[in-house]
């Protein structure tokens, strides 16, 4: 009976929910005030790239190991500090594309 | 369910042209397609005031395009655009400091002498003045614009429970409110 009750009470309210409005130029005066969209700044994006480059830069001309592997690499021998250089290499790419990728789907939803 | 599912895939692919091509054009698709329900929804929610609704609905389609780039599919845009209208609701009352007048009781003592539908549409409306603030919004949330117990939390900013208790103590008072109807309904079901 509970149920009856119940179900009659849904009915009722899915029979008497609100219609959709008909749009007799609403959608034409939101577009009218819509402001145009301010495009986002690229100075920052530059700028961290820039230092990080730097940054990068920097500790890897003190590292001795770096400076081996990278002639090393140069001079084709596959030496420990060429692998590891690689590998960081590899590593940092891999870094790079998945945080592209993750970018793009969250663009694309 | 596939209906909606293709939808809102419909509705994510304008939210992705409107972001990465800056395309008004595509904006004004998703504007054309839920400026109904939302309107619908302001103007239940305001006891029929459409001029107010519709400036409220106006205020929640710019304040979409301003976060737009917030939407991340989480919630069908459909439930994001009902949640920044009820937002807008909500802050539009607080501006007002506006008291709805309880005329449940009055209303129900002067019922006017019509019949069939319209009087149904009409005690329905008078009982769901009686019900508080919360449980209107949950049962026009949930029992009228189709939304799940979910999605109706996400909107209204409310916890599961919360929503679902609304609903249910919601449903007891339309019960004992509209007793009348409900017997005259199972008797013409009985028949």
């Amino acid at each position: 009976m509970n149920d009856e009750i119940g179900d009659a009470i849904d009915r009722m309210l899915r029979d008497h929910a609100p219609d959709p409005v008909a749009d007799e130029g609403f959608c034409s005066h939101v577009m009218n005030s819509v402001p145009p969209r301010r495009p986002r700044a690229q100075w920052p994006l530059a700028i961290g790239v820039l230092a990080g480059t730097l940054a990068c830069w920097f500790t890897m001309g003190s590292a001795q190991v770096a400076m081996t592997g990278w002639q090393d690499w140069l001079s084709g021998d596959l030496t420990a500090a060429t692998l590891a250089l690689i590998a960081s290499t590899a590593g940092l790419s891999l870094l790079a594309l998945a945080w592209a990728l993750t970018e793009a789907q969250d663009q694309a939803v | 369910m596939a209906d909606r599912q293709s939808e809102s895939r419909i509705d994510k692919a304008l939210v992705a042209r409107a972001l990465l091509a800056d395309d008004a054009r595509a904006f004004e698709q998703l504007v054309r397609r839920h400026q109904g329900m939302v309107r619908a929804q302001l103007r239940r929610l305001l006891h029929g005031d459409a001029a107010r609704a519709d400036d409220l609905a106006q205020e929640t389609f710019l304040l979409a395009w301003r976060k737009l780039p917030q939407f991340r599919g989480e919630a069908r845009f459909s439930t994001w655009l009902y949640r920044i209208a009820y937002s807008c609701f909500l802050q539009s009352m607080r501006n007002r400091q506006h008291a709805a007048p309880d005329t449940s009781d009055n209303a129900a003592a002067t019922q006017p002498s019509v019949s069939g539908e319209v009087a149904l549409r009409l005690d329905l409306e008078r009982a769901m003045r009686g019900l508080s603030s919360d449980e209107q919004a949950v049962l026009l949330h949930v029992a009228q614009l189709g939304l799940s117990h979910d999605e109706a939390a996400y909107v209204l900013s409310m916890p599961l429970g919360t929503v679902k208790s609304h609903a249910r103590r919601g449903k007891d008072k339309l019960r004992t409110l509209l007793a009348d109807w409900q017997d005259s309904s199972m008797e013409g079901h009985g028949s």
